[in-house]
């Protein structure tokens, strides 16, 4: 696979997979783990660490469209627990080493459902902190 | 949402058509027949969003409003450059913003340029408006 350009990420929200991609301009799946310090007497004048517990987000930039996304949205924000969505680089083609699918849960705890100056397009920018374990995936993925 | 810059360039036509006594095309018309309008298209941007879901389609509507010595073309230029009333043509462009179901959202966003052309062995007022349309 070459290096590429992100012009089809498709990007799934909600407990009906709704298809959300075309509304997306920017998406980032942020996987972080906790950094936790085991240094110790012996560890020869160094610190020493372990990976800890996962805790990743995903960030969206999008455009906002009433009746579709600001309601879908508003809905999963209203209702306050976690829905699924997934993530696949390359379009809605199987999953594979180059189009591998993340899937996860998100709590959505923040909303905009308005956004932006006097002749602008509507967005909405969020960011959602990701409930559980990323699922990657495709073979060879 | 499917769509062509010709369908654009006529609903922008068809928008101007609803200004009172003024002749408008979707292309630019061979003979001077003030007064007239007509889109030109200046700049596309795709990849607004993924899949193609924000293209930027960015018109200049040229309208030639009449004589520059006459007295009735400055007077209907100014109807021409009002934000609002029967023949401003933000008000007209922006009645419908989706021209008929064409595009997702239309913005005119400034009027300039105001200048004279020679046609026809006589010069005549115009100005440009910048109209962006999302698709």
């Amino acid at each position: 696979m070459a290096k590429q350009v992100l012009t089809n990420v498709a990007v799934t929200f909600g407990t009906a997979n709704t298809d959300i991609t075309s509304y997306v301009q920017s998406v980032s799946l942020n996987l972080t783990k906790a950094e936790v310090a085991t240094t110790s007497f012996g560890s020869s004048g160094a610190v020493t660490r372990i990976a800890g517990l996962a805790d990743n987000s995903i960030t969206l930039e999008l455009h906002q469209d009433y009746p579709t996304i600001e309601k879908l949205f508003y809905d999963a924000w209203n209702a306050g627990t976690a829905v699924p969505m997934t993530v696949k680089p390359n379009g809605t083609a199987a999953a594979s080493s180059s189009n591998p699918q993340f899937a996860f849960n998100v709590l959505p705890l923040t909303w905009q459902s308005i956004n932006g100056a006097v002749g602008d397009i509507a967005t909405a920018s969020i960011t959602y902190p990701i409930d559980g374990a990323v699922t990657k995936t495709g073979s060879g993925a | 949402m499917s769509y062509s810059v010709t369908d654009i360039k006529t609903g922008i036509s068809n928008a101007l058509a609803t200004i009172p006594g003024l002749r408008a095309y979707a292309q630019q018309p061979d003979n001077v027949n003030a007064p007239f309008a007509w889109p030109m298209l200046d700049s596309i941007t795709y990849n607004g969003a993924m899949r193609g879901g924000l293209i930027t389609n960015v018109f200049t509507v040229s309208v030639v409003v009449g004589r520059s010595a006459e007295r009735t073309a400055q007077t209907a230029l100014d109807g021409y450059l009002s934000y609002e009333g029967a023949t401003s043509v933000r008000a007209a462009l922006e009645a419908d913003r989706t021209l008929g179901g064409v595009v997702s959202n239309l913005l005119v966003e400034s009027a300039g340029n105001i200048a004279t052309m020679d046609g026809n062995d006589a010069v005549y007022l115009m100005v440009d408006f910048r109209v962006v349309v999302y698709v």
